[in-house]
């Protein structure tokens, strides 16, 4: 799970949200509400009908309620071994 | 006209005396009186029935039918009958081949190809214990248990046994092992016209073997540039895109012609994130990428769902053109016996899952297998062991081993089938693909559908 510190002092989770098909037709509004709904918007992506950011923890719940959400994922991290390794 | 007890020619033991014509697609309305005309064949056709299938009354006094839909006849013709219509295919005309109508059985266990099948004895082939579960089921079963033991590092008492034989030495003078492999080299094809991305580490853009290339980058990562400080992203472009005449031999790229789209999505200490990856991916969809190559993966324990978000993705990346494939995934130690399931995203059913094999087209030890029957199959293989390709300066190339190096070669090929299929969509592109593969001796739960295929 990835994590990060937020100015106001509570750890934020970076989530990734997927549109339904109907919703992702308009992917500027979808992302005026997630953000009314308490997330932080980083990236809206319109081919992919998928948007990205954070949140707190407490608040996905509003997010997997607003109309057009369909899932809603917290964000992996991936770490490749260092150059020198043989295998990779 | 031949009638059925008059056989045209001494019938071999698997034909039946009648005749296949092959009929011109746009012409089948006019066959049925070119039959009569150069054959004197005189035929029934479906076209005169709604339901494709005629009746005994409508076939009969004619000496074959015409299957309208199909435009394929079936036809008695006597020696001379037959010379004519063979005449005719030659020309141009509505006719377009003829070959005589075989016999077909229905298959049943393995024999003699051909033979009639003796009916099924009436005890079952495997042992059926009392609730229906067979011999092969439980023994199927108890593998799975022993592997899924073996994940979680309990000993299994078994013994891995791995060859020692010295493999059989290969010739990397001129170009590598894995462009041999996947027949790179022998292909007409070139990777021109395709736009190719791959999402990494990004690309040292001072590579002296990629300084004549048409090339986009971009970082997604916040803070760094798209220059690969790490190498890995380097090493998967060159493997995917690298140059036919590099500054030095072996040669070591697939589609040395493509475009190249490098996406840093991961940073030069080699961590990311989704929020990137995604990124990227949007990207490459937005610029009209044929291919996406992801050589990453976040380990998944076995029975774990594949994401929704990346599937959802992955399909409108399909349906807007873009093949998005990835590294199966290196957590295995086979030689321990270890296998641990696919990587996500690989994991996805619309990621193909791409795993690694060696020089002898053995399956590497690292490489993960398709445990899960939830979306996580591996769907097709690549040179993924002690693999050479370029690496940033000053060091420039280098040789390493990963289901990183496999997925790349796959992306190549990838490139080449989209050149050479300029008009498929991409899921079809994803079906040519997986279909064109060389099948392995080796369970596709490892390899999928065997060793990808340059056109």
């Amino acid at each position: 799970m990835a994590g990060s510190e937020t100015n106001g002092g509570g750890t934020q989770a970076t989530v990734l949200v997927s549109i339904d098909d109907e919703h992702a037709k308009d992917m500027a509004a979808m992302a005026q509400r997630l953000g009314d709904a308490g997330m932080d918007v980083e990236h809206t992506m319109e081919l992919l009908g998928t948007v990205s950011g954070s949140i707190e923890p407490a608040k996905i719940d509003l997010v997997r309620a607003v109309e057009g959400v369909r899932h809603v994922e917290l964000s992996r991290t991936y770490q490749l071994p260092p150059p020198e390794s043989p295998i990779q | 006209m031949a009638t059925e007890g008059e056989a045209a020619f001494p019938s071999s033991q698997h034909k039946t005396g009648r005749y296949l014509v092959l009929l011109r697609q746009d012409a089948v309305g006019e066959a049925q009186g070119e039959l009569r005309k150069t054959a004197g064949v005189r035929v029934a056709t479906t076209a005169d029935s709604k339901t494709g299938a005629l009746t005994a009354k409508q076939r009969e006094g004619a000496g074959g039918v015409i299957f309208d839909r199909l435009g394929v006849a079936v036809v008695d013709a006597a020696p001379d009958q037959v010379q004519a219509l063979g005449t005719a295919a030659q020309e141009q005309s509505t006719i377009l081949a003829v070959e005589p109508e075989r016999v077909v059985y229905a298959l049943e266990a393995p024999g003699i190809p051909g033979a009639p099948r003796a009916p099924l004895p009436d005890a079952p082939l495997t042992p059926h214990f009392g609730r229906g579960l067979s011999a092969e089921y439980l023994s199927g079963y108890r593998d799975a248990v022993v592997n899924l033991s073996a994940v979680g590092g309990v000993p299994s008492g078994a013994s891995i046994v791995t060859p020692t034989a010295a493999a059989a030495a290969v010739d990397e003078s001129k170009a590598t092992w894995g462009l041999q492999a996947v027949g790179a080299l022998s292909s007409g094809y070139t990777g021109r016209g395709v736009k190719v991305a791959v999402l990494d580490t990004g690309l040292d853009v001072g590579h002296p073997d990629f300084q004549d290339r048409t090339i986009e980058t971009r970082s997604f990562v916040p803070g760094e540039e798209v220059r690969d400080g790490n190498g890995h992203g380097t090493h998967t472009i060159g493997t995917a895109c690298g140059s036919r005449i590099p500054a030095d031999l072996p040669r070591y790229g697939v589609a040395f012609d493509a475009d190249i789209w490098a996406g840093k999505v991961l940073g030069d200490r080699g961590s990311g994130n989704d929020e990137g990856i995604l990124a990227g991916i949007e990207w490459a969809v937005a610029g009209g990428c044929a291919i996406v190559s992801m050589s990453l993966g976040s380990p998944t324990f076995p029975g774990e769902p594949h994401s929704p978000v990346y599937e959802t993705a992955a399909r409108r990346a399909l349906a807007l053109g873009t093949c998005i494939i990835a590294a199966a995934g290196n957590e295995s130690r086979r030689d321990q016996g270890v296998i641990s399931p696919v990587s996500h995203p690989a994991n996805c059913p619309s990621i193909p899952a791409v795993a690694a094999l060696d020089a002898q087209l053995q399956v590497a030890p690292f490489s993960n297998r398709g445990l899960d029957p939830v979306g996580g199959q591996v769907d097709v293989a690549g040179p993924g062991v002690l693999v050479h390709s370029s690496w940033p300066m000053p060091t420039r190339y280098r040789t390493i081993s990963g289901t990183s190096m496999a997925t790349p070669h796959v992306a190549g090929v990838g490139a080449l089938l989209a050149e050479a299929n300029p008009d498929v969509s991409a899921g079809e592109l994803l079906a040519i693909l997986t279909r064109s593969a060389r099948r392995l001796p080796l369970p596709s739960t490892d390899v999928g559908s065997g060793l990808a295929q340059a056109p």
